[in-house]
């Protein structure tokens, strides 16, 4: 399972440009707390930042501004880090951690946004291979264990 | 586990006619992502509501206001889920699973506020438990070096 195809592929994302009332009202409409900020470089999108509900209401407090008076560039976590598509959700977890950041864009071999990757999304992946390993557990003790009561036994079996 | 060895304290609280900005500040100044919101006066700080970074996003543009102009009633989420301190691990994640939200005030009998716990708090403790079961299957060499046997009072033979 690499990155690429746990990521959302259909990022929300607003423009570096756009008021911060138009990141705000995506957030309400996608129901997310956090955008990627994109931009278009020689016909292909890129990420240049991520904006957080929490970016807002400090950029609010810190310049005593509206959501109208306030620009995304300006309030966005600029340099990003960015996740290749190839990366295992070992490695996702890894870059994630070192950086202390919750969520990625995914990147394209060419650098290109091609989706979004976030903790809940590894948090997902990982318990679903704890679910595989404890189905495998269970198989392993065939029959499983609620069937095993009054199940004949083969004659010298103990 | 009980939740009361889980939740994260000191809780912080703000009260319904508290300036909303004044209660973003104080998340800020305390680095936590939710309030819990109890009546000023409430000695016994019984949950009234909830309040996140989304609920002020939220807040703002449902009513068309800006965070100055609103006070902490005006947006935060009523009627909180609350969990009992005496409540096991995994019946606290079925109750937050089942309403949908990450985090809930934890309460005492009396329905006293006594703490806050949240998907970030759950999921070390289910990483220890998992981690300890990984020990009970490593094999002897793997096991971790120095680790005196441990016996429970009532749980030595067997």
């Amino acid at each position: 399972m690499k990155v690429g195809d746990l990521c959302d592929r259909k990022p929300v994302t607003v423009g570096a440009s756009a008021p911060a009332s138009d990141a705000a009202r995506l957030m309400c409409e996608e129901q997310v707390g956090a955008v990627v900020v994109a931009a278009a470089r020689a016909d292909r999108q890129v990420a240049v930042g991520m904006l957080t509900d929490r970016d807002i209401v400090c950029a609010q407090l810190d310049r005593g501004a509206d959501l109208g008076q306030l620009r995304v560039g300006d309030i966005m976590s600029g340099d990003p880090l960015m996740l290749n598509e190839d990366l295992s959700v070992g490695e996702a977890i890894h870059c994630l951690r070192n950086r202390r950041v919750r969520r990625a864009p995914v990147i394209g071999a060419s650098g290109e946004l091609v989706g979004v990757i976030s903790f809940d999304d590894l948090l997902a992946q990982v318990s679903g291979n704890l679910r595989a390993l404890a189905h495998l557990a269970e198989v392993r003790s065939w029959p499983p264990r609620h069937e095993r009561r009054g199940r004949p036994r083969a004659p010298g079996v103990r | 586990m009980r939740i009361a060895e889980i939740c994260s304290g000191p809780v912080f609280v703000a009260y319904p006619d508290q300036a909303l900005a004044a209660a973003a500040r104080e998340m800020r100044a305390h680095g936590v992502g939710a309030l819990v919101v109890v009546a000023a006066g409430d000695r016994r700080q019984c949950p009234l509501g909830i309040l996140t970074d989304r609920d002020i996003i939220r807040g703002q543009v449902n009513q068309s206001a800006d965070l100055h102009c609103l006070a902490v009633r005006d947006v935060m989420t009523r009627y909180p889920l609350c969990i009992g301190a005496d409540v096991e691990l995994t019946e606290a994640i079925a109750m937050l699973a089942t309403r949908g939200v990450r985090r809930a005030p934890v309460i005492d009998d009396g329905g006293a506020l006594v703490g806050i716990v949240t998907l970030d708090d759950l999921l070390p403790a289910i990483a220890e438990e998992l981690r300890e079961l990984a020990d009970i299957a490593a094999p002897e060499p793997r096991r971790r070096a120095g680790r005196a046997p441990e016996t429970l009072a009532g749980a030595a033979n067997f």
